[in-house]
């Protein structure tokens, strides 16, 4: 490398630009690049770039490149065995060809699929496996029970207890029977205002009610109605055996 | 392998179900070894499935094969078999051992070393399988898969050209290649054989 390329800036240059600092463009391109890459560098670069590392090498048929004229003992290379198709290997990728490409007509030969290969779900089984527990697991565990129990020797609370509903009873359950003979009550008086004036042609208003709810072959027996009654007025069965709304309205013949 | 007759492609082409029967059988059998053989014993289990994916591919596509185009049939398969097992390798980032690392760390081939031993008579069948997959193995993906239509399936230089999608001087090279270095790995086996 010259002297000048070494200090360019002050170089002067016929017809080009140079204002005594920085050199031309002109100048820039004459000038040879500070060092060069060794004659290999490129091939050592592709081979480190792909797997396949004859390909930069391989010259592309160039003429000091050796053509085709090894030959490999054929026994050597028979040794690479492989395996036969399995028998229903046709039979399978046909039918999914087949539909693939629309054929709609073809059915699967079962007799030539055969029966699915148990072993080769056993090979996936087998390929899906789990990591084994890292050899200080159980040494580290143990620490760790034993760090806990030393650090407070801390007394083994029993378990919460668990909060079982349970029926209402006292004063709830009061107020419950005092609700519902309140309904009574007002079912009743109502049947009987609406029948005060004697009875007409067609049904009353309770009767209606009391038909739109109950079966037109329900038993509407006093003793039915008297039963009902007796559930309702009775506190050991109101919480248990929630008012029957069909009851209640039926027990409106007491009223009558 | 003798190529299929043009009147079975265009019946295919025409979705004759027994002409595609015909191509399926002519072809499982190529198709699968250069699978098994170029992407080797660690697919063994989804071989048939890469098969299929490609027999789907073939069919889909079988309408675009121009017989008047001068590619064979086969050969035009083949280019599917190459695309395919490249891209697995390409997903699934498949390391293949470099001969040239190789050659630096002799350490890393199962091979015996030369001059310790030579090959035993009653187990060589086994052990020289093992030692062409492993040498097989560690070529370059192109170099591989060259040598494997050229040795295995017998195509001819320029039907590798058109399915590798380079020249056949490029075919030649790369073969010489690839036997230069599975000689140099299977030396104990060759002299045992010489």
């Amino acid at each position: 490398m010259s002297q000048d390329r070494q200090h360019p800036a002050g170089r002067p240059h016929d017809g080009e630009p140079h204002d005594g600092i920085w050199p031309g463009e002109a100048e820039w391109l004459r000038w040879e690049p500070p060092f060069e890459p060794s004659a290999d560098f490129s091939d050592r670069v592709l081979g480190a770039m792909g797997s396949d590392r004859s390909t930069p090498s391989d010259g592309e048929a160039k003429d000091d490149i050796p053509q085709d004229d090894i030959t490999l003992p054929r026994h050597i290379l028979d040794a690479f065995e492989v395996p036969e198709p399995s028998p229903d290997f046709v039979e399978r990728t046909f039918a999914a060809v087949w539909s693939d490409v629309g054929g709609s007509d073809h059915t699967v030969d079962d007799a030539a699929v055969g029966p699915p290969d148990e072993e080769a779900w056993e090979d996936r089984l087998d390929a899906y496996g789990v990591p084994a527990p890292s050899a200080s697991f159980v040494t580290r565990t143990l620490a760790a029970i034993q760090a806990e129990r030393g650090g407070g020797e801390r007394d083994v609370q029993p378990p919460r207890p668990v909060r079982m509903h349970v029926v209402k009873s006292g004063a709830r359950s009061g107020w419950a029977a005092a609700a519902a003979a309140a309904v009574l009550v007002g079912l009743g008086l109502f049947w009987w205002m609406s029948n005060r004036n004697g009875a007409s042609d067609g049904p009353n208003d309770a009767d209606l009610v009391v038909q739109a709810f109950v079966p037109p072959a329900a038993d509407h027996s006093p003793t039915l109605t008297a039963i009902a009654m007796a559930r309702v007025l009775d506190p050991s069965e109101q919480i248990a055996a929630a008012p029957d709304p069909l009851l209640l309205l039926a027990a409106g013949e007491l009223g009558r | 392998m003798p190529d299929l007759d043009i009147e079975t492609i265009l019946a295919a082409q025409s979705g004759d179900e027994d002409a595609s029967r015909v191509i399926l059988e002519r072809l499982q059998r190529p198709v699968l070894a250069t699978i098994y053989r170029f992407l080797g014993t660690r697919f063994r289990k989804d071989a048939e499935d890469i098969a299929q994916d490609i027999f789907l591919k073939v069919f889909r596509a079988i309408g675009r094969f121009d017989p008047e185009r001068g590619v064979k049939f086969t050969t035009w398969v083949y280019t599917f078999v190459r695309n395919h097992c490249f891209d697995i390798l390409k997903k699934r980032r498949l390391k293949t051992t470099s001969m040239s690392a190789a050659g630096e760390d002799g350490d890393s081939w199962d091979l015996p070393d030369e001059g310790v031993r030579q090959p035993d008579a009653h187990i060589v069948n086994d052990e020289l399988g093992s030692a062409i997959r492993e040498a097989l193995g560690g070529l370059g993906d192109d170099q591989r898969m060259v040598f494997v239509l050229r040795e295995y399936e017998g195509l001819d230089y320029a039907s590798i050209a058109q399915v590798m999608g380079i020249s056949q001087g490029t075919v030649k090279s790369r073969l010489h290649r690839a036997k230069e270095t599975l000689r140099d790995r299977l030396q104990p086996y060759l002299r045992a054989g010489a």
